[in-house]
C-alpha cells in the first residue's frame, strides 16, 4: 500500500502551545480494519444530496515516540452536508468511542476517514472538528478511500491515502484574526504520508481463504467443506505438485532442453544437502520415534475416552420409574 | 425448514475474528455478532464486536467460558443501537466464541442462545435460529482455519420444550445424544466486489508466500491445554455419573420394597377372598404408590453437556494428533531417517 510518494517536507505541527507533539511518519493499518474501511464505501448513497461522502472515526494507538501510528478500529459517523453547513453527529461519535474503549482502554481517536478522495472545503471542516475536539492536542490524520477512477469514473481497486496536516495562516483565535474580523475555520495543509497494512500470522490463515474466494466467480468460499485434515491434505498435494514441476524442470535441464538457472541450482543444492550435523543422526531418529509414539498414544487415548463415553451414555438410559414399577 | 439455512460471513468479519482470536489467545474471548436476514434461509454476518470483560481460561469453574453478565447484555444492545444509526435492518444474530481445543459448549451458552431465540420469537415473530460462531485461534497459528457456525439442533429444542425435559425417555424419543446438541450450519466467506479487488491486488502475494504455514512445526501448547481441560471435564462427568448411579441404586432398592409389598398385598387379598368371596378389599396391588414414593428421575442435561464437551476435546486431540503425525513423518522421511 506504499505510494510512490516523494516525501520531502513534513509540515510543522504548530500546536498552540510549547510541547509540540511529533507528527506520525508512517501509518500502519491492521488488515481487518482495511477491509472494514473498504466496506464503508458501500455506505455511500448517490441519491442522498446531503452527503458527498461517508465519514468516520479511526481509533488506534501511537508508538512512544509518536512516529508510528497503528489503526485498530474504525466506525462510520453519520453526518450531513448542506450548502456550506456541516453537521456531524457528535453524540454518535463520542458514544461509539466509549464503547470501543471499554474493550481496549488504550485506544485513542487518531483521525478520521472519508470515502471521497478529494480534499475540499468539507475536508477542512471535518478536520477542524476532529483536531479541535477529540484528537486534541495531537493533530488527526486523514485517510481517504478512492474507489472510482477520476477520469473514467469506473470502479477501481480502492486506493488508500493518508495525510497529516498542520493549520496554516494565523491561528484562528489570535487577536489579529479577531481584529481583522476574519472568520477562519478549516484551513489546513495536508501532506501525504506513507501507509502500510499489518498482517498477523493468524490473519494470514484467514486471508488464504479470502484469496481463494477472490478467485471464485461467486466471490465466496464454502469453509464448511474445509476441515483441518482436508486443509492439510490439500497443502500436501500442493507440495507434491511443486516438487513434480521442479523435477520436470531439472529433467529438462539435464537433457539439455533448456538452460538451467544457476540461482535455482544453488537453492536446490543447499536445500537438498541439508543434514543436521550438530546432532547425531541416531539420536535424532530416536527423538522422532519417541515423538511419533507420544502422538500416537495421545490419539489412542482420545479414542478410548470416546468409546468409554459412548458406552456410558448407553448404560445410563435407564427406564423411567413408573415403567419400572408397573 | 432450517435444514436449508446457509450463512455468509463478510470477509472483514472473518479477518477481524482472526485478529481478536490471536490477541486474546490463549484466553477465551466472546462477543456479539450482527447482520441481516437476507431471506428466510440465508443470513449475512456483517459485524463482530468483543465483549469488554475478559475471561481467564485458568479459571477452575467449568461453566464461566461464556458469561452473559447484565453489563454485557447492555453492551450488545448499545452497539446495536449505534449500528442501526448507520445501517437499517441490522440485528443481533448471536455470539462468537474464540477458544482453544474444542472448549465450545457450556450450559450458559445453551441458555443464552435459548433466551435470545425465545425473545426473538416473542417480540418479532422471528424464527431464525440464533447463531454461534466458534473459532480456534491455536489452529490458525499452524495455518489451519477452524471456524464453524453452529445452531441448536431440532432434537435439542424438542427435548428442551417437552415436559420433564431431559429425562432418558425424552432423549431416546427425540434421538438426542451428546453428539447432536448443536448442528453445524454451512457457511461461506463472502468478499464484496471492492474487497475482492483489494485482495487480488494487495494480499494475493502475501497469502501465497506463506501458504505452507500448515506444514511448519505444530504448536503443541493447545494439546497441553486440551488435555488439562479434558481431565477437568472427565472429573465433572464422573461426579455426574455418581449422581445418576445413586439414583439408580436408590430406585432399585425402592422397587424391591414395592415388589415385596405388592406380593404381600396380593397374598393378603387372596387369603381374604378365600375366607369370604364377597369380602371388600382395602387395597389392591395398584395402590402401591400410596405407600411408596420413588425417587424423582434426575435430568441428564448436565451430563449431556459435559459428554459433548469431552467428545469435542477428544475429536480435537485426534485431529491434532493426525496433523502432527503427517508433519513428523514428512520431516523424518525428508531427512532420510527411518
Amino acid at each position: 500500500m506504499s505510494d510512490p510518494i516523494l516525501h520531502i517536507v513534513k509540515p510543522n505541527v504548530a500546536a498552540p502551545f510549547g510541547s509540540t507533539p511529533q507528527a506520525p511518519m508512517n501509518v500502519l493499518i491492521q488488515s481487518p480494519i482495511l477491509l472494514q474501511l473498504i466496506e464503508s464505501i458501500y455506505h455511500d448513497n448517490n441519491n442522498d444530496d446531503t452527503k458527498t461522502r461517508t465519514i468516520g472515526t479511526l481509533l488506534g494507538t501511537r508508538s512512544d515516540d509518536g512516529c508510528e501510528l497503528e489503526i485498530k478500529e474504525c466506525y462510520v459517523v453519520p453526518h450531513k452536508e448542506e450548502d456550506d453547513e456541516l453537521t456531524i453527529e457528535e453524540a454518535h461519535h463520542i458514544s461509539s468511542y466509549q464503547l470501543y474503549k471499554r474493550v481496549n482502554p488504550e485506544l485513542q481517536i487518531v483521525g478520521w476517514f472519508s470515502t471521497n478522495p478529494v480534499l475540499d472545503t468539507f475536508t477542512g471542516l471535518v478536520h477542524e472538528f476532529y483536531s479541535k475536539g477529540s484528537c486534541f492536542p495531537n493533530q488527526p490524520i486523514h485517510l481517504t478511500l478512492q474507489s472510482k477512477s477520476e477520469i473514467t469514473g469506473e470502479v477501481i481497486t480502492p486506493i488508500i491515502k493518508t495525510y497529516i496536516s498542520s493549520p496554516i495562516g494565523l491561528p484562528a483565535n489570535s487577536s489579529l484574526t479577531n481584529q481583522l474580523g476574519l472568520d477562519k475555520v478549516g484551513t489546513f495543509a495536508f501532506t501525504p504520508i506513507p501507509n502500510s497494512v499489518a498482517i498477523s500470522k493468524s490473519e494470514l490463515t484467514t486471508l488464504k481463504f479470502l484469496n481463494l474466494a477472490s478467485k471464485d466467480e461467486s466471490r465466496s468460499v464454502d469453509i464448511s467443506r474445509y476441515d483441518e485434515l482436508k486443509q492439510l491434505s490439500s497443502s500436501v498435494n500442493q507440495i507434491t505438485k511443486l516438487l513434480d514441476s521442479l523435477k520436470s524442470y531439472v529433467d529438462k535441464v539435464i537433457s539439455g532442453e533448456i538452460e538451467g538457472d544457476s540461482e535455482i541450482a544453488k537453492t536446490l543444492l543447499s536445500n537438498l544437502n541439508f543434514k543436521p550435523n550438530s546432532i547425531d543422526l541416531d539420536t535424532l531418529n530416536t527423538m522422532f520415534e519417541n515423538h511419533t509414539n507420544d502422538t500416537l498414544l495421545v490419539e489412542y487415548l482420545a479414542s478410548c475416552v470416546k468409546q468409554q463415553l459412548d458406552l456410558s451414555s448407553k448404560l445410563t438410559t435407564f427406564v423411567s420409574s413408573e415403567e419400572a414399577a408397573n | 425448514m432450517t435444514s436449508s439455512l446457509s450463512i455468509e460471513i463478510n470477509a472483514s468479519v472473518a479477518l477481524k475474528l482472526a485478529n481478536i482470536g490471536a490477541e486474546s489467545y490463549p484466553n477465551i474471548e466472546s462477543g456479539p455478532i450482527y447482520g441481516f436476514n437476507e431471506s428466510e434461509s440465508s443470513i449475512n454476518i456483517a459485524h463482530i464486536f468483543q465483549f469488554p470483560a475478559q475471561y481467564s481460561s485458568s479459571s477452575s469453574n467449568n461453566d464461566d467460558i461464556f458469561n452473559m453478565k447484565s453489563s454485557n447484555i447492555k453492551y450488545q444492545a448499545d452497539i446495536l443501537k449505534r449500528l442501526q444509526d448507520t445501517e437499517a435492518g441490522v440485528k443481533l444474530l448471536g455470539w462468537f466464541l474464540s477458544s482453544v481445543g474444542g472448549k465450545t459448549i457450556s450450559q450458559s451458552i445453551i441458555e443464552a442462545i435459548i433466551n435470545l431465540q425465545q425473545l426473538n420469537l416473542k417480540e418479532n415473530r422471528d424464527t431464525t435460529p440464533v447463531l454461534f460462531l466458534v473459532y480456534d485461534p491455536s489452529k490458525s497459528f499452524d495455518g489451519l482455519l477452524s471456524l464453524k457456525a453452529l445452531k441448536l439442533s431440532e432434537a435439542f429444542m424438542k427435548t428442551w420444550n417437552s415436559d420433564e425435559k431431559f429425562i432418558a425417555k425424552n432423549l431416546i424419543e427425540n434421538r438426542l445424544s451428546y453428539r447432536n446438541i448443536f448442528d453445524e450450519v454451512p457457511m461461506k466467506i463472502k468478499n464484496s466486489h471492492l474487497i475482492n479487488l483489494t485482495i487480488q491486488q494487495e494480499f494475493s502475494t502475501a497469502a501465497s508466500e506463506e501458504k505452507n504455514l500448515e506444514l511448519t512445526i505444530n504448536n503443541m501448547r493447545s494439546v497441553d491445554m486440551t488435555t488439562e481441560n479434558l481431565h477437568e471435564a472427565i472429573d465433572n462427568l464422573n461426579h455426574n455419573l455418581g449422581n445418576l448411579n445413586y439414583y439408580q441404586r436408590n430406585l432399585s432398592r425402592e422397587l424391591t420394597k414395592v415388589n415385596q409389598w405388592k406380593l404381600k398385598t396380593k397374598q393378603d387379598n387372596e387369603e381374604k377372598l378365600k375366607a369370604d368371596p364377597n369380602a371388600k378389599l382395602d387395597e389392591t396391588e395398584q395402590d402401591w404408590n400410596k405407600h411408596f414414593k420413588l425417587p424423582t428421575q434426575p435430568s441428564k442435561y448436565e451430563s449431556l453437556v459435559v459428554s459433548s464437551l469431552i467428545n469435542n476435546y477428544c475429536n480435537n486431540l485426534e485431529i491434532s494428533g493426525a496433523v502432527e503425525l503427517v508433519k513428523t513423518t514428512g520431516a523424518q522421511k525428508s531427512l532420510g531417517l527411518n
